[in-house]
């Protein structure tokens, strides 16, 4: 397994131009990142985590370009939103005519907390094979209601609940990267 | 408030109805299918504008693209401040039948208020082999078992309009499929 922190990468542009597993994560940062996958059998993994305090900003760009057969590329990210932050995340998969049998996916869940935020979520897709499996999804909202209603009525304090359900929604990542085989993060972030 | 649109013919086309959703409670809906075949580029799409609370919208595309024709879903949900309990529903899915063609999905979501609740998802794959194989080990066409298995894909919204009209659009796409309209 290959890790790319993408907050210590200069670069902007990522080659995956050899057959194995790869997983790049981010955390609150902004930039544009193009995975280029040139090889067949690249299994990748992109993470990202974002948790906008005051009037923090941040803009994503992703590009999840496949330019050989018969590999994967698995992009999640999770945003949690307070105060007057601001999202845009712009999030691209492209499949060229050569991708065929790609398998692509591209998910952005982002929770808002305050009534000022603002949130753009442009998931795109280009696809030039037909022999693909790719899907793409976006949700926006709040906390869910009716799961807040069960911990208050289980005695738990709304905003002990409301930190327990986000640490829940952000769990998945986590869960996800020690998965794959990354264990160090807790540490660092 | 309701929209029914359909793509067929044309070069290039671009449409993208819209719905202004001003009072409380109001609810639009826009059911799209875009069939793009040789030399056609089919850019349809639409969009919600939510300004009052507790409105809600649900966009389904249905796109097919075929001999080196594309399709481009391209949509915009914007959700302005003081639309409270407002809910957005986008779903597109594309089908690819060969592999010259091409199919696009460009949503833009633009959300400016927390209580709402916005969902979007998409997907793109081609014809199922096993199902092709199945029809057509059954005696049936290739051409007519692709238009069975695209008439089929697109049910979810021809079942939503008036029975005419559903069987009208299944001709078409069937006249489509076997490339006599052009």
């Amino acid at each position: 397994m290959n890790f790319i922190d993408l907050n210590k990468t200069d670069s902007n542009r990522i080659i995956l131009g050899r057959a194995g597993k790869y997983v790049a994560f981010m955390h609150n940062i902004s930039g544009d990142f193009t995975f280029e996958i040139t090889a067949s059998d690249v299994d990748l993994d992109i993470f990202g985590l974002f948790n906008g305090k005051g009037d923090t900003a941040f803009k994503i760009n992703t590009v999840q370009h496949h330019k050989a057969p018969r590999s994967k590329s698995n992009l999640l990210i999770k945003g949690v939103f307070n105060d007057q932050s601001k999202f845009n995340y712009q999030g691209l998969i492209k499949i060229e005519k050569e991708g065929q049998g790609t398998h692509a996916y591209q998910k952005n869940q982002n929770i808002i907390l305050s009534p000022d935020v603002f949130i753009a979520s442009e998931p795109f897709l280009e696809i030039l094979a037909n022999d693909v499996f790719c899907t793409h999804g976006s949700t926006t909202g709040q906390l869910n209601e009716e799961e807040l209603y069960y911990l208050n009525a289980r005695g738990v304090e709304y905003n002990q609940a409301k930190e327990l359900l986000i640490q829940g929604f952000l769990q998945e990542v986590f869960d996800k990267l020690k998965d794959a085989g990354v264990n160090n993060l807790y540490a660092r972030h | 408030m309701e929209w029914i649109d359909c793509n067929i013919g044309s070069c290039v086309t671009m449409k993208y109805p819209s719905c202004y959703l001003m009072e409380e409670g109001a609810r639009g809906e826009v059911l799209s299918i875009a069939f793009a075949g040789k030399g056609q580029h089919q850019d349809a799409g639409a969009k919600m504008f939510h300004f009052a609370p507790n409105t809600s919208s649900r966009i389904v595309s249905k796109s097919i693209s075929k001999d080196g024709g594309r399709t481009s879903y391209r949509g915009l949900v914007m959700v302005r401040p003081g639309a409270k309990n407002s809910s957005v529903y986008v779903s597109c899915d594309a089908l690819i039948l060969d592999e010259d063609s091409r199919s696009d999905t460009y949503p833009y979501m633009k959300i400016k208020e927390s209580e709402t609740n916005v969902q979007h998802e998409a997907t793109v794959e081609k014809i199922g082999e096993e199902k092709l194989f199945y029809l057509t080990s059954r005696g049936i066409s290739k051409t007519d078992a692709e238009g069975l298995l695209v008439n089929g894909f697109i049910q979810p919204i021809t079942r939503e309009i008036p029975l005419e009209y559903s069987i009208e659009l299944n001709r078409l796409i069937n006249l489509e499929m076997a490339g006599s309209v052009g």
